[in-house]
Formats: C-alpha cells, structure tokens, sequence
C-alpha cells in the first residue's frame, strides 16, 4: 500500500495556479497636478474598508500626459491600449482563491511607493472582479480610467463574472447560455 | 551590434507556419576562425533576407550554417526563432534552452527568448535524465545514439510515447517506455549498473517486511528505480504545470 498511497498523496497535491491578467487604460496626467503614479494593490481576504497598508503593491506606473482620450472615447472593450497610457497585471493565484471576488485598488499618488503625505488621500480607482481565477487558465478582465477620480473612497466598479475574458472563451459573451462560465468544463 | 538590431524584424516576422522537414541543432565551434565568423555573418544575412520574405525553411537552413560557424548566440536566437515558426517545437526548445544557458547572454535577447522558449517548451514534453551519465549514451525511440555527461541532461520529445534506452560499454542498458504529456516534465533515474552486479538484496528490515507489495510484485532494484522515477516525475510534472505570468508587472494574492 505505501506505493498506492504515496502516489495518492501527490496527485492530490496537484492543484494548479491560476493568473488574471488585470488591464488597465489608464488617465491621462491632470494638468497642473505633480506628476501622478498609478499604485496597484490587490487582495481578496479583505473589503476597501480594511487596512491595506501591508498588501504588496506595484511600483507606481507614471501617468502619462499624452493620454487623453476623445469626447466620446470607444468602449472600453474595444479600444486599443497605447502602451504609453496602459498596463496589464498579472494576479496570481492558487485553489484557495478561486471562488473569492478580487479587490482591486489603483491609487494616484505623487510618489511611485504611495507614501508621501500627501498620498494618504490618494484619489483612487476600485475595483471588484466577481470571478477572476479559474485554475489552469489565464483570464482577462479590463477597466478604463478616463479621468483621475477626485475621491480617495470611490464606489467600486465591478466586472462581472461574464466579463472575464478566457482565452478559450469568446469575444463578447465569456459564458455559456447555461450561465457556466467558458473556463469551467462543460 | 548591427546583428542584434535586426532580431526584432524576425521576430516580427515570424508568425507559424507549418512545415514537415526537420532541423538538427548543430553544436557550436570551440574557437571560431575569423574567416567562419565572417562567412558564419555573411549566411545571417542571408537568413535575415529569407525571415524577411518569410521563407522560414531557407531561412532556417542560413542561421543553422551561421550558428554552426560563428557560435554567435544570435545566430542561435535567429535559429530558435525560425524553428518556432516552422513549428518544429522540439528543436526550438532545444535552441532556446541552449541559448538562455549561455553565460552573459545579452539581457535584450534574453528578454525576448525566455517568452518565447515558455511557449515553445508548452509544446513539447521534456524527460530530465538524472544519475552518472558520463560516458553513457542515449537513443530516443531507437534514433541515433547521442552522448551524455554530467549528472543531468533533459531532452524535448514530442508529446507522446516514447522509448529510451541509455547504454555504457560494460554496464546493463537502461530502459523506460511510457507516455509525456506537452508542456509535462518527467524526471527519471538513469541506473547503468555493471553487468555483473547483483540487485540489492532486501534487507529484511521491518518497514518492508510490513509492506510485503514490492516483494509480492517480484521487483528488482532496477524496477524499483522506475517506479521511484515515475513519481519524481509526477511531482515535477505538477510543479512545472503552474502558469507563469506573461506580463511583467505580477502580484500575488496574500
């Protein structure tokens, strides 16, 4: 039996990670305001209301100037992201989080680690992804941020379960018309 | 310098295309002469052209001539290129993986290949050998015998099955058949032992004596080394099945 169990034990130890790969459009630099970094912070143990300062974050991404959108920009899916004016993050999980709805925070700060004075107040930008994480699979989900928000507590805008792109998935509609989602099996 | 400004072009260029022929990689020159160097450029250039008109095959065949006299590892990203784009997966793992061991490799080629070979190596499935292999040779699915040396090669094979055999002068051939998955890795212990030992006697020891199976089952040392093998590689297999970000900004959950 030690061989059968042994082996037991490793394939239930199997369980795969899954990444979300986060989009972000971001605002053009506000004129008249020192230069302004976005600072991306992610969790899912936890609401907007808790203390987030020991969560890892991203080196602040420098909003760039030339970013201004149109009048009547496209809609955010379809809109090509200018490097210059965007970024994707990969979120990395594993089993445990695949159910849990992903807080995301993208804070405008004047320094790139958020934490000068000023940046107590930061402007930010919330999100909450209903389902971000599939194991085994790569998904995608994106926000457009036309302006820098003039809140530090903004409601949060939320991409729906349907929205989360998979890479098996279609273009518009990512789930099926039973409501599963095109990352689950059939 | 002039070299490196181009890689961008092919890589540009290089959208997959199929194709059935078959590259072998040819091992680099100990000391190049500056003649071999000078043609080894004249045949990158060649290759580019060929990238650039999105003849892959002829393309293949100038970077595998350039690599093969110059060593440059440009050649050799030009080449890995060109093989991910006729698909010929394997081989391109190979040159990839040949190419991201060279100490010192330019950070701007490094950069673009190390996405490149996760992509490429997703294709293929990859048996790491483990064990004394110096002087031993190797077969996969009874091709041309290839040497070893060191304490571990790894070898890209299509997914799928497969046969290898290790030989040494003097000792039992080393077997495994069974079956690698894309983008799996299976670690197995190469055993060459002398012809005339015997297998370890059990022991006798409490433990085994409690676990009669591997007795029951009549396994030898050699046997119970592939069954050791066999997990190792399931364990190997998970843990190189977790996804890798394709993106350089990365958090992960707490």
């Amino acid at each position: 039996m030690r061989w059968a169990a042994l082996f037991a034990v490793v394939v239930a130890g199997c369980s795969g990670n899954a990444i979300f790969e986060l989009e972000l459009d971001l605002p053009p630099q506000p004129a008249g305001l020192p230069p302004l970094h976005a600072v991306v912070q992610v969790r899912n143990d936890a609401s907007f209301d808790a203390d987030w300062a020991p969560v890892e974050r991203l080196e602040g991404i420098p909003l760039a100037p030339d970013c201004a959108r149109p009048a009547d920009p496209p809609p955010c899916g379809e809109r090509p992201l200018a490097p210059n004016c965007s970024a994707v993050v990969s979120v990395i999980g594993d089993a445990d989080d695949l159910t849990r709805p992903l807080n995301v925070r993208v804070r405008y700060c004047e320094d790139p680690s958020c934490t000068a004075a000023t940046d107590a107040t930061a402007p930010e930008t919330r999100v909450v992804v209903e389902r971000a994480l599939y194991e085994g699979r790569y998904t995608q989900g994106r926000i457009c941020v036309d302006e820098v928000p003039v809140t530090p507590s903004p409601d949060p805008i939320t991409i729906a379960r349907c929205d989360v792109r998979c890479r098996d998935g279609e273009a518009v509609q990512h789930c099926r018309a039973d409501g599963s989602h095109f990352c689950e099996d059939p | 310098m002039r070299a490196l400004g181009t890689i961008a072009l092919l890589v540009l260029g290089s959208l997959a295309i199929s194709a059935s022929a078959r590259a072998q990689l040819p091992s680099p020159p100990d000391a190049p002469s500056a003649e071999d160097v000078a043609e080894g450029r004249e045949a990158f250039i060649r290759g580019m052209e060929f990238a650039r008109e999105r003849r892959f095959a002829a393309a293949r065949r100038e970077f595998v001539h350039s690599y093969a006299l110059s060593g440059s590892p440009v050649a050799l990203f030009n080449l890995a290129s060109t093989l991910r784009s006729l698909e010929e997966h394997v081989t391109a793992t190979q040159a990839f993986a040949r190419l991201l061991a060279t100490p010192q490799l330019d950070p701007r080629i490094r950069s673009q290949a190390e996405p490149m070979y996760r992509e490429v190596a997703g294709h293929v499935g990859r048996l790491i050998l483990h064990g004394a292999l110096d002087g031993a040779t190797l077969r996969v699915d009874a091709g041309p015998a290839r040497p070893l040396s060191g304490d571990r090669e790894a070898v890209a094979v299509a997914p799928g099955r497969h046969e290898l055999r290790a030989d040494r002068a003097g000792a039992e051939p080393w077997t495994w058949r069974g079956d690698v998955e894309a983008g799996a890795a299976l670690d197995l212990l190469v055993e060459l032992r002398a012809a005339d030992a015997q297998p370890p006697a059990n022991d006798g020891s409490t433990d085994d004596a409690a676990d009669p199976l591997p007795l029951a089952l009549g396994l030898t040392g050699g046997a119970l080394a592939v069954i050791a093998a066999i997990v190792i590689g399931v364990v190997v297999a998970d843990s190189e099945s977790q996804l890798g970000p394709r993106t350089t900004l990365v958090l992960e959950l707490p």
